[in-house]
């Protein structure tokens, strides 16, 4: 029976076919899918944070964008893949309040996205296609057998990118 | 105080609900005057949760929501979140109308906006005067989306020092049946402890 793997927050797995993998109830946090376009497997990370250097305690690397994406680099390179084949689509990135108070957290949503896109950017992984920012909150679930990319929102509007 | 343990000792616990009681009480006479004594508080139980069983308790990071965002700042720091479910929202909505009401429209979220205001303003208020201290707090921001979507900026917030939050589960009920609603606090450990040693509980007992 094919099943379909849950990444919680702060979290990553690895995923083949005929599994499929998802993160559920994405909101300014992002959901980034790493895969392979030759060998048909991927990881799916879901971070919280853009950066881990700005912070002193950093008792999870999934966390963040960066050490996060360099954990997932690593893990798709052990399971046989080359970083130069590995694409990602991302979703998520919302900005679910419009909330602005002086500890400033408003615009991490966007910050979170910078971040992921600069840190793939520096593995030279091209994002294939993306759903980020808006005010919304997503479900994602990615299908290494198609390298298709459900997103599905508060509304139930449900797309593939 | 170790914010990675799952238990708080007993002593913590109390002083919290203690703290969450008083709250609750400030909210109830405020709730009461608003919608003459259709909606009382009982009072709230307290747990410590990690970000992952703070979703379950909602019925799932998918579940849709009503939140309730604000913060306060000043000698203490936190972020408060009100949230509970649609059904939930509906009777707080139709309590504080008194009348049937789709929640859905400008005046229901108006009002559903409000209770979680007063509810949020009563625990600042018994923090500022248990503590004596000033507490400033923004104006709430509400949201309906995905329990996951809407834990994402408190727990991104608290997540920077801290992969636990503090649950206060608020009970309302409207004189027919028992109305749930959860008060979730997201505070650093530095707070907790500043808020702890001022209520003369000892962390290390």
């Amino acid at each position: 029976m094919p099943e379909t793997l849950k990444v919680g927050i702060a979290d990553m797995k690895y995923c083949e076919p005929p599994n499929k993998i998802t993160t559920i109830g994405l909101g300014s946090c992002v959901g980034i899918c790493l895969y392979d376009r030759y060998i048909k497997h991927c990881a799916l990370l879901h971070i919280m944070l853009p950066d881990s250097t700005r912070f002193s305690s950093q008792t999870n690397r999934l966390k963040f964008a960066d050490t996060g994406i360099d954990d997932m680099v690593k893990l798709m390179e052990e399971k046989g893949s080359r970083v130069t084949s590995l694409r990602a689509k991302i979703a998520g990135g919302a900005t679910i309040f419009n909330f602005s108070s002086t500890s400033g957290s408003g615009n991490i949503a966007v910050q979170n996205v910078v971040c992921v896109k600069a840190k793939l950017a520096s593995y030279g992984i091209k994002i294939v296609s993306e759903d980020c920012g808006k005010n919304c909150g997503r479900t994602i679930i990615f299908d290494p057998e198609t390298f298709e990319l459900t997103v599905r929102t508060a509304g139930q509007q449900i797309h593939v990118i | 105080m170790s914010f990675n343990e799952e238990t708080l000792s007993d002593q913590v616990v109390n002083a919290l609900s203690e703290l969450g009681n008083i709250g609750a009480g400030n909210a109830a006479t405020s709730l009461a005057s608003m919608t003459s004594s259709r909606l009382t508080v009982s009072p709230p139980t307290v747990e410590l949760l990690s970000f992952d069983s703070l979703a379950e308790k909602l019925g799932g990071a998918e579940t849709n929501v009503v939140g309730i965002l604000s913060a306060f700042e000043g000698d203490l720091s936190a972020m408060i979140l009100f949230v509970t479910d649609l059904e939930n929202a509906a009777s707080i909505v139709e309590a504080v109308a008194g009348k049937e009401l789709d929640w859905r429209t400008e005046i229901g979220l108006s009002a559903i906006k409000e209770v979680g205001n007063i509810l949020i303003g009563s625990y600042v208020a018994s923090l500022q005067a248990l503590l004596n201290k000033k507490l400033r707090y923004v104006q709430p921001e509400i949201c309906i989306d995905m329990a996951g979507a809407i834990l994402d900026i408190p727990c991104i917030e608290i997540g920077k020092v801290s992969d636990h939050t503090l649950l206060i589960n608020s009970k309302f009920n409207n004189g027919e049946k028992e109305l749930e609603g959860y008060l979730m606090v997201f505070s650093d450990a530095h707070s907790y402890d500043r808020l702890l040693s001022d209520l003369g509980v000892s962390l290390d007992a």
